[in-house]
């Protein structure tokens, strides 16, 4: 049969469009229940769409199945407001207004694969609106998509999931798929198919295992896939083992930790768990809810600003996209546990997926960075407690000395581009003193030996969230060499406690900028 | 000092709402090495106890997991 021309269609958002007339499995249910909360009320389908994915799994896969595959796709827009035939023509003639209208109220895309057990294929959804503005929800690896109807075009920023298919990827390679759209890779290099996923992890790691239907992967072959798009990978094991050494999971402070550093610098975190009664998961951590720092906890006069967090937003094939997850300690081993946390639905709102999921107790994380950035978010978390305790110490004494208590101390990491920290993190923080800004900026273009690509940047303040100290690490040596470039102070007391420690214990901290 | 009114994070506390730290005191290095001995410091063990879940390292068993 070949693929006829078909005319745009419209529908109201409810029973009767292309989503809701899918089998209504979790992740459809998932699916309608975000739009519902993000008040949608029209669909635009496009009944004849080639997707890229899809037809790389048609190609790999389906084309010599016998039961006949079409190779077309649809592909469902979903707007929150009224679309009729005639805004339709007038977005398509041209007419600016019109298009802004779409475009502002539109919410993402779907592309429903003509695959009957597993129909939804690459779907890109904005966030709910954001209503904690000054602890906001990190979503760094998320990018643009620029999607074309009839000569006008329309963007949404969010971060591609889609449903495995057993066929071509399992969880493991829509993890890594995920992985791989991340803004984060924008100029490294074209995204891969899952096809090409699946194909690169058993190009050098198969052992005799097929690769089409695709049954798994390996972390192995994980890492072979990474590699093979000239990424690095990078793994982490759990640290709450059993006396015997077998992994139990990770302490809520490092998993944490390791998350928000890496999320923060743009790289979606591969998390592969255990789902409770159920068997080994993997999914995609995409964002998490940032929180303020803690007050001391356990005596320790320094805390990690990321040991508070209390949700993270995950990409799980078997929901959906952008998937709520709290973060638990067991009460007695004190592992993590990422419980699902479905925010509230509006009043008079009634969820369609209301079937309970088990929780998952992530055992490994996997993720994949820049070649170049050799430095682990481990070893970054390490040097960064390491120099918050002296910087306290140092402090301590002379607020003591002066009648004042000592002052805890919270502190945060991260990987950046060095251009995005002098541009768009400086700007964050110095934004409201252009003068000095404009200072900071150039000194450290002028008066810091050249500085890597990327940067690893430790941010010490005090617990109220009150900046103190950026130490800017190198990332292309070992973690064993872990030089320091510069340092920006927030406060003229910063200024002089680097000083005194690099004199009196020999802390590196490179240059120091003035920042006050 | 508390976490007063609006709590924000390190990465977004606005500059003109920042605690000025002995922001009256013109600290030099000379006061710093005589308040030394008012240092606090948190016990090397205890630091160390805290930087080891950091230091887990990676087991072959771990790269040979199927995650189906």
């Amino acid at each position: 049969m070949t693929n006829g021309a078909s005319k745009l269609r419209l529908h109201k958002f409810g029973n009767d469009d292309p989503l809701h007339s899918l089998e209504q499995t979790q992740q459809v249910k998932y699916l309608i229940d975000y739009l519902s909360d993000l008040n949608a009320e029209s669909i635009l389908e496009e009944p004849n769409y080639f997707d890229r994915d899809y037809l790389a799994e048609f190609s790999a896969f389906y084309a010599v199945s016998t039961r006949g595959y079409s190779n077309v796709c649809r592909r469902i827009h979903v707007f929150a407001c009224a679309v009729n035939r005639r805004l339709l023509r007038r977005a398509s003639q041209g007419n600016q207004t019109a298009i802004q209208q779409l475009s502002t109220s539109y919410l993402g895309f779907i592309v429903i694969r003509p695959i009957k057990a597993a129909p939804l294929g690459r779907t890109v959804v904005v966030w709910y609106p954001e209503n904690k503005p000054h602890t906001p929800r990190i979503t760094e690896p998320m990018r643009d998509y620029r999607v074309n109807i009839a000569g006008f075009s329309l963007k949404v920023k969010g971060l591609a999931w889609q449903q495995q298919d057993t066929g071509v990827g399992a969880c493991a390679t829509i993890g890594l798929w995920i992985m791989l759209h991340s803004s984060a890779f924008d100029d490294h290099h074209a995204i891969p198919t899952t096809a090409q996923i699946t194909q690169s992890a058993h190009s050098t790691a198969s052992l005799g295992a097929r690769v089409f239907p695709s049954k798994g992967l390996t972390i192995e072959q994980i890492c072979e896939a990474i590699k093979g798009n000239k990424l690095a990978p990078m793994v982490f094991e759990g640290d709450v083992k059993t006396s015997n050494g077998d992994v139990i999971g990770f302490s809520r402070v490092r998993f944490s930790a390791a998350c928000a550093s890496l999320i923060r610098s743009g790289y979606p975190v591969l998390i592969v768990g255990l789902l409770e009664g159920i068997g080994l998961h993997a999914v995609c951590a995409v964002g998490f809810r940032s929180s303020t720092p803690v007050p001391p906890q356990n005596g320790d006069p320094v805390v990690s600003q990321e040991s508070n967090i209390d949700h993270i937003y995950i990409h799980d094939d078997n929901i959906g996209p952008n998937v709520r997850f709290e973060i638990e300690s067991d009460a007695t081993s004190n592992f993590v546990r990422l419980k699902r946390s479905a925010p509230p639905p509006p009043p008079g709102v009634n969820r369609l997926n209301t079937a309970s999921y088990p929780n998952l107790i992530p055992k490994r994380l996997v993720v994949a960075v820049h070649e170049d950035l050799r430095t682990s978010p481990d070893q970054l978390h390490q040097c960064g407690m390491m120099k918050a305790h002296k910087i306290f110490s140092a402090l301590s004494g002379l607020l003591k000395s002066a009648g004042h208590d000592p002052l805890p101390l919270s502190f945060s990491t991260r990987f950046i581009k060095l251009s995005e920290y002098i541009g768009r993190e400086l700007n964050n923080t110095l934004g409201n003193n252009p003068k000095l800004l404009g200072k900071v900026r150039l000194a450290l273009w002028e008066k810091v030996p050249p500085m890597s690509l990327h940067i690893g940047v430790v941010r010490i303040g005090a617990w109220d969230a009150t900046p103190l100290i950026d130490i800017l690490f190198d990332t292309t040596d070992s973690d064993r060499n872990h030089p320091v470039f510069a340092n920006v102070c927030y406060q003229s007391v910063s200024t002089q406690l680097a000083q005194y420690l690099a004199t009196t214990e020999g802390e590196e901290f490179g240059i120091s900028v003035e920042a006050f | 000092m508390a976490n007063e009114g609006e709590a924000f994070t390190l990465w977004n506390r606005p500059m003109d709402n920042w605690t000025l730290i002995l922001e009256e005191t013109t600290v030099t290095q000379e006061m710093l090495r005589e308040s030394a001995s008012a240092q606090e410091r948190l016990p090397p063990q205890e630091l160390e106890e805290r930087l080891k879940p950091f230091q887990t390292p990676v087991t072959e068993e771990t790269l040979s997991q199927l995650v189906v």
